[in-house]
Parts: C-alpha cells; structure tokens; sequence
C-alpha cells in the first residue's frame, strides 16, 4: 500500500510510526540487554562494513534531515568534514533541549539513550572522529543518569573504546552536562560553552565544519537526528524514504502539549496534520477548541486553526508561513490569553538572551516591559506599532537565532491576534481569567 | 496551564519571593524556565528531578513535606538525594546507588501515548503512575486526599488531584473516603 492510500486510512496504527519509541513501554527500555532484543547496535554493524565515505552517502541520499530545528540534511553536514587534514575531528551531539514547548529529546533519552549511542559510533565512523560528547542540559538528572550507565554498559560490550567490533574504530564518548543556558542549544554557543567558556554564539564564518570545537572540525547533532541513523541502517533508505515526503523523509517524533486531551509523543512519518493527531488523540480537552498553537516551539511563528490540515513537514509548515522547528504542537484552546502567553515567552526570551548583541539583550527587554504594560492594561495603542517596530530591529539583526525566535511570536500574534491586544488597551485590563486555562480548571470540585 | 499559579501560591505559601530561601533553609524557591516538559505540564522539580502535573495544592504539600524531612519521590527518576550529591552527578560521576538508575520506570505515561494508539490501545494513560506499568483506569472521582498533618483540610484553592502527580501520596481505592 503507498503512503497516500495509508494516509487516507483514518487509524492511529496506520497514521502512526512508532521506531524510535517502539519499545519505550517494555520494562527497563533504557537497557542495552533490551536495546539489543530490538535490533540494537545490528545497524552500526552494517555501517562497518561500508567505507566512510560510501556511509555518508547513503546517509544522504536517505534524505534525514536535522530534527533540531533547521531542517538541514544530515549527511550533508557529514559531508562538510574536511577529510586528511590531519586534525582530530569531533561530534557533538545538542541534547540542551530547552525551546518552550519542546519535549521530544528528553523522553527519548530517558527511555531509550542506546540508539543515540549507537548513532554516534555511526557518525564517528562516518566522519573519522575519535571522540564524541553529548552536551545535555543539566536540568535533567534523571536522564543524565541514564546516559552515565548506557555509556557505561556500551563501553563494557565493546561499543566504544578501542577498535570497536573489530573494525579499528576507536571512540571514546564523554557525557557533559550544561549549567541550563537556552543559549547553549545554539551550536557555536554550544561549542564554547563545551569548551569551559560563557555560552556565547561565534561569529560565523567560519563554521563548526571547518573551525568548531578546539577550532578543529566538528558535526553538531540533534539527538533525534542522530538517534535516527541506526534504524535507516538497520532497515535501508528505502524503507526510511517510504515515510514522509520526498524532501522530507521518515520519520519523527511529535510532541503535544497544552490544552489536548492526551499530551505526549506521538512518533509518525513527517507530514501527518495536527487535525489528524488531535482526532486520534482524543482532541482538545473535552468542552474547548483550539485557538492558536506553535508547529515546533515557541519561536516558530503560530498558527489558529485556520491551519490544522497544515502538513507537518518542513515544506507544508514553511509554505503556511512557519517553521517545523523541533515538532513542538503547543496548544491553547480558547481560554488562554495571547497577549499572556505571548508575554511569558518573551519573558523566556529576555531571561536566556546572553547579551552579546544589542538587538537582542535590549529588544528582549523592551518587548517585556510593553507586554507587561498591554497585560497589566497599561498600554497604548502605539505600543503595538512599538512592539513590532522592536521585532523587526531584532529579527534579522541580532547575532543569532534567538533573536529571531524572539521575534516570531510577536510578528504572528500580532498578525492573527491584533484585536485581543487592542481590547487589552481600550478595555484597560486583560479580558481573560487566567483561572480558565489552568489544567485543573475543568476538574470536578472534590471538598476536601 | 497553571504554572503561574502554582509559582503565586507558593510564593504566598512559603513567604518568599522569587530566588528566596525559607529560614529554615530547606527550600529555595526559584522560577524555572522551560524544562522540556510540556508534556507533563504543570511540571516543578526539586534538585533537578521532576514532579510532573502538579496543582496549587499538590505543590503546597511538597513544599510542606521537604520542610518537615518527609520523604517525597519524584514522578520520574530516582529518590531525591542532597543537591550536592545531584551537582556531583550533573559533574561527571555517576549516581552510585541502588537502583537509582532504574528508578521511575521506562517511561512516563505521556511518553507512551502516541505508541499506545500506535498499537490499537485506547486507554488514557494520563493518569496512570509510570511505576504501575500499564494503562488503567484510575477514575478522578476515587481520588482521596491525604493530607499532610500540618495542612489545613480548607486551604486548597485548588480541586483534587490523582495519584499520577503524587506519588508520595498514592491514593486510590484502596484508601476509603474519611481515612
């Protein structure tokens, strides 16, 4: 059966593609005794028997695409490394997952940390690298702990170390943990802080590929995307590219949260819609409809529910006028205020922007204290031309993407919510009672 | 979702305001930003572990429990140990007991959802504890408080709550309405 006859199927067990988290509910998921009961580590034994350069290229023409955010495809940043230039090469894997909304890296390591370990080995191999690191938010100790013991066990079974299953791969692997800096998702912010330095971005030119970390070349990789690999080596491109859309193949994980009946990880082919997600997943909670939700986190711009039949792949989310980002599907139902959530981001924004370039560190706060004012029912009408005239001078001109995330939900919400922030100004307060959008407010009341 | 609400009451609860410390010295109060959670919010951690789909009145009595050495555990993760046992993990070397890293289970129960339609299961799994294995029903309505000896029965501004938020208070129905 093709995929558009699957797609026309209604079912959850068609729509959906659990790989990654096929086997999240098996006791002790984490471990590499059941890794192994799933095909674990069978993949990177077909990657050894490739040359490195021939696995790049199988890799690309898979068609797997960065799942942190860009979109960039992955053998292609493979492919960047210089090769027989006599410098050590290195791979970072970003697991500092910390964009609102954004819960996919978490769980993934949580319940299954082996197939990223097994993805760097496949990496490694393919870009000549003898160390690795995953850099992890800090915040997140239970999943540090379980990646301590599956580095741990991989090195025990001969997955790293010295001449890994007897192919003369050495990689050794190193677990750091971020001190929980947004900033440290952005991959030269990453580098130096990696480096024991403040997690700033570097001017780019030149890129990680030629000078990243120790000013040698350098991959740096979504743990999704990583994590990836070992099954399209285990079950072949095709199979990879019999998912998804032609340039936007396979498969990924969703996460939906917020104002849903069922929030959590949904794992399908690239492309499934929000609509067909909510439906099977029991909707918005019981007695509401959705009023506006992000694609991939809070700093992709939002969508109402104009855009529910939206295809959530790189190409359906970029032409409605956003970004996949990290498949991040925040959603609010009509309780929320914009203006309130639209604040609080930028709050986020202001608290994690590093403040190298002005644009962004005074912007950020800028954009606070007149959403505060419009919140508090302080504001003016020429605040909102403000609000958008601060945007606009940090999108674009800031020293990286945060300042561009920054601006995104303010360009958005004014274009599809302009109305609410004017009924802040002309009716002096916010119209909302918070109250409604709490996740209690539908429970029966029990007297206690 | 209501996280705002529960950082309030807290601040109201405890008298502190944000990046204070109680005198007793066993809780600082510091507002988190985004800790890739969304799919348990409302989400508090303490010494960096999670206590996922927290309410007003399920984070008071946390709160409560720290400052009178009760043991709390968290929905995910291990038994809570010192924060500088945690900052020794967060620095390089492993957590070192029993049964630490098995601890929580697999999976939380909103990291299952998709794959559970996935494979024709229909049962919410919202509030099932992870450590209970598999989805079942846990009706809301048999849900019975068990407060704390220092709460005061009137003080929740907020409704009941399910064992999936409280482990430490696992309620269901067993316990008998009253006890």
């Amino acid at each position: 059966m093709t995929l558009a006859a699957e797609l026309k199927d209604t079912g959850p067990e068609k729509l959906l593609a659990p790989v990654l988290s096929a086997f999240w509910d098996e006791d002790r998921s984490w471990t590499l005794d059941v890794y192994r009961r799933h095909e674990g580590y069978e993949g990177l034994r077909k990657a050894l028997a490739m040359s490195p350069d021939d696995l790049i290229a199988y890799v690309k023409e898979s068609g797997l695409r960065g799942r942190g955010g860009a979109g960039f495809p992955t053998g292609m940043k493979w492919q960047f490394i210089p090769q027989g230039d006599g410098k050590p090469h290195y791979l970072v894997v970003n697991a500092d997952e910390s964009e609102p909304g954004t819960c996919k890296d978490i769980p993934l390591l949580f319940a299954n940390p082996h197939s990223l370990i097994e993805g760097i080995v496949i990496a490694c191999y393919a870009i000549r690298s003898s160390h690795a690191f995953i850099y992890l938010r800090g915040e997140v100790v239970p999943v540090l702990r379980r990646l301590h013991e599956a580095v741990r066990e991989a090195y025990a079974a001969g997955y790293l170390g010295e001449n890994i299953l007897g192919s003369g791969l050495d990689l050794e692997l190193t677990v750091h943990a971020g001190a929980g800096a947004y900033i440290c998702g952005e991959e030269t912010a990453l580098l130096d802080s990696l480096e024991g330095r403040r997690g700033q971005p570097r001017l780019r030119p030149p890129f990680p590929a030629v000078a990243g970390l120790y000013a040698c070349p350098t991959v740096v990789n979504n743990v999704e995307s990583i994590a990836s690999v070992p099954a399209i080596l285990q079950n072949g491109k095709e199979w990879f590219r019999s998912m998804g859309s032609e340039k936007s193949p396979g498969f990924t994980l969703y996460s939906l949260s917020g104002h849903v009946a069922s929030p959590g990880q949904y794992e399908a082919p690239l492309g499934i819609t929000l609509r067909q997600l909510l439906e099977m997943s029991g909707g918005m909670r019981p007695g509401h409809r959705l009023k506006f939700w992000t694609p991939g986190g809070s700093s992709t711009p939002m969508f109402t529910d104009e855009h529910l039949d939206v295809p959530l792949d790189y190409e359906g989310v970029g032409a409605a006028g956003s970004m996949l980002g990290t498949k991040a599907l925040q959603c609010f139902d009509e309780t929320t205020c914009v203006v309130r959530a639209v604040t609080r981001w930028t709050e986020f924004y202001a608290h994690e922007s590093c403040g190298k370039c002005t644009p962004c560190r005074e912007g950020t706060y800028w954009l606070v204290q007149l959403l505060r004012d419009i919140e508090a029912g302080k504001g003016a009408m020429s605040d909102l031309d403000k609000l958008n005239d601060i945007a606009d001078n940090i999108n674009g001109k800031s020293f990286c993407a945060l300042g561009d995330g920054a601006a995104s939900p303010i360009f958005s919400s004014l274009k599809h919510f302009r109305e609410e922030y004017e009924q802040h100004i002309t009716g002096r307060g916010c119209p909302f009672d918070p109250a409604k959008s709490t996740a209690w407010a539908d429970r029966t009341e029990v007297n206690a | 979702m209501g996280g705002d609400a529960i950082f309030e009451a807290l601040q109201d609860h405890l008298g502190l305001g944000n990046g204070e410390t109680t005198d007793d010295g066993k809780v600082t109060l510091e507002h988190i930003e985004c800790n890739a959670a969304c799919d348990y919010a409302p989400v508090v951690m303490v010494n960096w572990e999670f206590f996922d789909n927290q309410t007003v009145q399920s984070a008071k009595r946390l709160v409560d429990d720290l400052r009178d050495g009760r043991t709390v555990s968290p929905t995910r993760g291990a038994p809570l140990c010192t924060f500088k046992e945690t900052a020794r993990i967060l620095a390089g070397f492993p957590d070192e007991r029993e049964g630490a890293v098995d601890a929580g289970g697999s999976a939380g129960p909103a990291s299952l959802v998709g794959l559970r339609l996935a494979r024709g299961e229909t049962a919410p799994a919202r509030v099932v504890h992870p450590r209970d294995g598999g989805p079942q029903d846990a009706p809301q309505d048999r849900a019975v408080h068990d407060p704390s000896p220092n709460e005061h029965l009137s003080s929740h501004d907020a409704p009941q709550d399910t064992s999936a938020s409280d482990p430490a208070h696992p309620a269901g129905p067993t316990a008998e309405e009253g006890e």
